[in-house]
């Protein structure tokens, strides 16, 4: 085990260094820099341009930037942003709780509501309920998170008054963020669950707990569900990964504080140094989060051993 | 089962009304106005984004104040003279003004000012436009300077009434902590900073002793409301709504589209503003078939009308450009509306004249192997697609078209600057009208701002007279000169000025949009009513 984990973090480098020249690359071959974007409002020359340029390091080569950006993030300096000159690092840290508390409340409602809708869908698989069940799931996978977001804020701030349009701060102001994000993971879970633990529904271990006597709840549930859980899992750490994506929507929507919106603004921008800080920390919760999915697959299904 | 679930169910709907009993309760005279972007920064020496001005205002007082007349007041200076060649500006501050740590705005502070503006150090984006060919400033007494310029610089003026290069920061706490005073600036402004939640808010509270208001306002001594608080909301339904509900009780940027909604509200009043610059125009390519024929040029003026424009592309929110290339605000503006009416016959006809004829039977007008086709570059946003699209439908039936594409603003700058289009949406936000250099003088086009891409000497001549022209009459004069001469060689076309149309609940009373630039509210004399 604890060699197969050591091999895993260690093969995360080569997949971080990946994701850092995409990155770099990308924002680099894009037309248009941070000077464009900062000076397209002041109208400035040529020379300003380029004065500003050569203090940013910005006309130097791809390689010389490139190298000098993998050498701050080896260091752990993420710099300073290039159009508020605020520290990277400190701007992450300011940012991110707020970007966890809503990734992990949208994923706790995307779980919550649709493991229990697909294991409803599986049991009563061709009745009304599946049906509707999963024409939620299609509406959830379908909708995107803006139109669902001004949908709820018409809907819950608007008319109902009952949460605020935008802002960061208490519960009141995480639950429709929070429920908006969530909408999609709902669904995509859902239809998992349903479709594995349909999988095992018919299989001999279950009928051997039916016919020893045991509740259909309990069958369900604690032999179904156990075994159908290891792709529900795996579906949810790649959710997190959609979740993340899907909070420079929604917080930009809502008007609330976090990475989403701070890279979204940076992205604007052109802010390189940001852009790039935030992509890379993504990456990195990403590749993280499905390391420990993998892990978590011993803990449900003792078959699973890792090597 | 059953009855469980129902529990659960009312348990959640319990959990969830109670919630939203929380209603907003501001403090007494608090006001929260909802920004659409978040400021950079507020050393304003160095940072260059409008959106540091909407706070700063409030921060910042400016030796000058200009009004709409083409005025400049005194405010922090007592008395501002300039020698006749524009090169020597002698000001004499107001005694008794204080920044908000304390320190006195003295010739000392002048100076450290203007000096750290053109200081490599500084990085300056924007504020060293304003400097020009800045020598020194000397210090003639303790309240006294004079600042040296080794060429005329009649836009100093401006510069003096501007919040970059005219609005003092506190050289001592510029001394401590330069990097901090981005994110907390001390200036001699009615407000005092407070503190910056990023992507959240910023909070300013009045300066006690403050008592040098601005030459407009309706009383003296310390601001009146008990705090702003600027709230970031990018997303323009989102900030309408907050507004409705009454989450925040003032509003920047209403969107054209939210005007109708908010005005039938009867909790809300909306204020409106012309902005200067630009407005909304559309620049046209010189050197690029079919716009490198000037007839063709001259027909889409003809063809275009700014009140439709104003109508289909705003709902009359923002309103017709009667000028050219400034706006109504901009002290010289001049009112050309009559030059090119609406009269598609007569496009058509300068069509006809000059060689343009459908030689295929396709629709299109054609000549010498070139299609009247006309291609837009711009970037993906409701009115101005709406725009193109309504000028695309307004130009067939004279057998022209447009291709209509639409980019992020980093490519279009870059093939706007290639000359890869033929019409281009351009807005500026500026007071001075010597900036018109950067976006239409030759030497601007390839690598600059000129999307013209016309090289008029006529155009250039006067635009570099303007730089440094020290009577501002005969300068005026020359500005009027070179809108009617871009009008003329139909180098841009106007469609609507651009608009700051802010939005307040009723009980908000008092926020005044400066009569010059609107983008920036001054709260001094604001207050919420019943508190």
């Amino acid at each position: 085990m604890w060699s197969y984990a050591v091999r895993r973090v260690v093969t995360l480098i080569p997949v971080l260094f990946g994701v850092s020249f995409l990155v770099f690359a990308g924002m680099y071959i894009i037309p248009g820099d941070a000077v464009d974007m900062m000076l397209a409002e002041t109208g400035a020359t040529a020379e300003d341009l380029a004065r500003l340029r050569n203090q940013l390091g910005l006309d130097d080569p791809f390689m010389v930037q490139y190298g000098r950006f993998l050498g701050q993030m080896v260091r752990g300096d993420l710099g300073e942003s290039i159009v508020t000159g605020r520290d990277v690092k400190q701007q992450i840290r300011n940012q991110l709780p707020a970007t966890i508390e809503l990734t992990m409340a949208a994923l706790a409602i995307a779980f919550l509501f649709g493991v229990p809708l697909g294991i409803v869908s599986a049991i009563k698989r061709g009745s009304w309920i599946d049906a509707v069940s999963m024409m939620i799931a299609l509406i959830g996978v379908s909708m995107p998170n803006f139109w669902l977001g001004l949908l709820f804020i018409m809907g819950f701030s608007l008319g109902l008054g009952w949460f605020p349009a935008a802002g960061t701060g208490g519960l009141d102001h995480l639950v429709m963020p929070a429920m908006t994000l969530g909408f999609s993971g709902i669904a995509v879970i859902a239809r998992v669950s349903r479709s594995s633990l349909l999988e095992v529904m018919n299989t001999d271990f279950m009928r051997t707990a039916r016919s020893k006597g045991l509740r259909e709840h309990s069958v369900v549930i604690k032999h179904g569900m156990r075994n159908a859980m290891a792709s529900v899992l795996t579906i949810v750490g790649l959710q997190f990964g959609a979740l993340l994506g899907g909070s420079v929507v929604v917080e930009t929507v809502f008007g609330r504080q976090g990475i989403g919106f701070l890279a979204a603004n940076a992205i604007q921008r052109g802010d390189f140094t940001l852009v790039q800080a935030t992509v890379m920390l993504a990456s990195l919760a990403f590749v993280l989060v499905n390391l420990l999915v993998d892990f978590s697959y011993s803990l449900l299904d003792p078959r699973i051993r890792y090597t | 089962m059953h009855s469980r679930f129902v529990k659960v169910g009312l348990l959640f709907l319990a959990f969830v009304m109670l919630l939203g009993v929380g209603a907003t309760v501001f403090a007494q005279g608090e006001i929260v106005y909802a920004m659409n972007r978040e400021p950079d920064m507020f050393d304003l020496h160095t940072g260059s984004s409008r959106y540091d001005l909407v706070v700063a205002a409030n921060v910042f007082d400016t030796y000058l104040y200009l009004t709409e007349d083409g005025e400049y007041l005194p405010w922090l200076a007592d008395e501002v003279t300039a020698s006749d060649d524009a090169r020597v500006y002698t000001i004499k501050l107001r005694s008794g003004v204080t920044f908000h740590d304390g320190t006195p705005l003295n010739a000392e502070a002048v100076k450290f000012n203007f000096d750290r503006i053109v200081d490599p150090d500084t990085a300056s984006r924007a504020a060293i436009g304003d400097m020009g060919s800045y020598e020194q400033t000397e210090i003639v007494d303790d309240l006294t300077v004079r600042v040296h310029f080794s060429d005329p610089h009649p836009a100093f003026w401006n510069a003096l009434a501007d919040w970059r290069a005219g609005g003092p920061h506190s050289p001592a706490a510029l001394q401590a902590d330069a990097d901090g005073f981005k994110q907390a600036p001390v200036g001699t402004g009615p407000f005092k900073f407070v503190e910056w939640v990023e992507r959240d808010h910023i909070t300013i509270e009045p300066y006690e002793d403050y008592n040098w208001p601005y030459p407009r306002a309706e009383h003296e001594g310390a601001a009146r409301p008990d705090r702003v608080i600027f709230r970031i909301i990018p997303e323009d339904q989102s900030r309408v709504i907050a507004l409705t509900t009454g989450e925040v009780n003032a509003a920047m940027r209403i969107p054209p589209q939210s005007v109708g909604e908010l005005q039938s509200n009867s909790d809300v009043y909306l204020n409106s503003v012309v902005l200067p610059g630009t407005g909304v125009i559309l620049v046209v390519n010189g050197s690029k078939p079919p716009t490198n024929d000037l007839a063709v040029r001259q027909a889409l003026l003809y063809a275009t009308d700014p009140q439709a424009i104003s109508r289909v592309g705003y709902f009359n929110a923002w309103q017709a450009h009667l000028g050219s290339v400034l706006s109504a605000p901009n002290p010289s503006f001049v009112d050309l509306s009559g030059e090119f009416p609406l009269d598609l016959e007569k496009a058509a006809q300068l069509l006809d004249e000059a060689g343009w004829v459908d030689s295929n039977g396709d629709g299109i007008r054609d000549k010498d192997g070139n299609e009247a086709v006309l291609q837009y570059i711009g970037f993906p946003n409701p009115e101005t697609t709406r725009v193109i699209e309504f000028l695309q439908a307004t130009l067939r039936p004279i057998g022209m078209d447009v291709q209509i594409l639409e980019l992020d603003s980093g490519a279009i700058q870059k093939a706007r600057q290639a000359g890869d289009h033929n019409i281009a949406h351009l807005t500026w936000i500026f007071k001075e009208g010597g900036f018109l250099r950067t976006l239409f003088h030759s030497e601007n086009i390839g690598t600059g701002w000129n999307f013209t891409h016309l090289a008029d000497s006529e155009v250039d001549g006067l635009l570099e007279a303007v730089e440094t022209e020290a009577d501002l009459s005969v300068r005026g004069d020359m500005l009027e000169r070179v809108q009617r001469r871009m009008l003329e060689q139909g180098m841009v076309i106007p469609t609507v000025y651009q608009q700051q149309i802010n939005a307040y609940r009723n009980e908000v009373q008092g926020i005044k949009l400066y009569e010059v630039y609107g983008e920036a509210p001054y709260f001094y004399d604001a207050y919420v009513e019943g508190q």
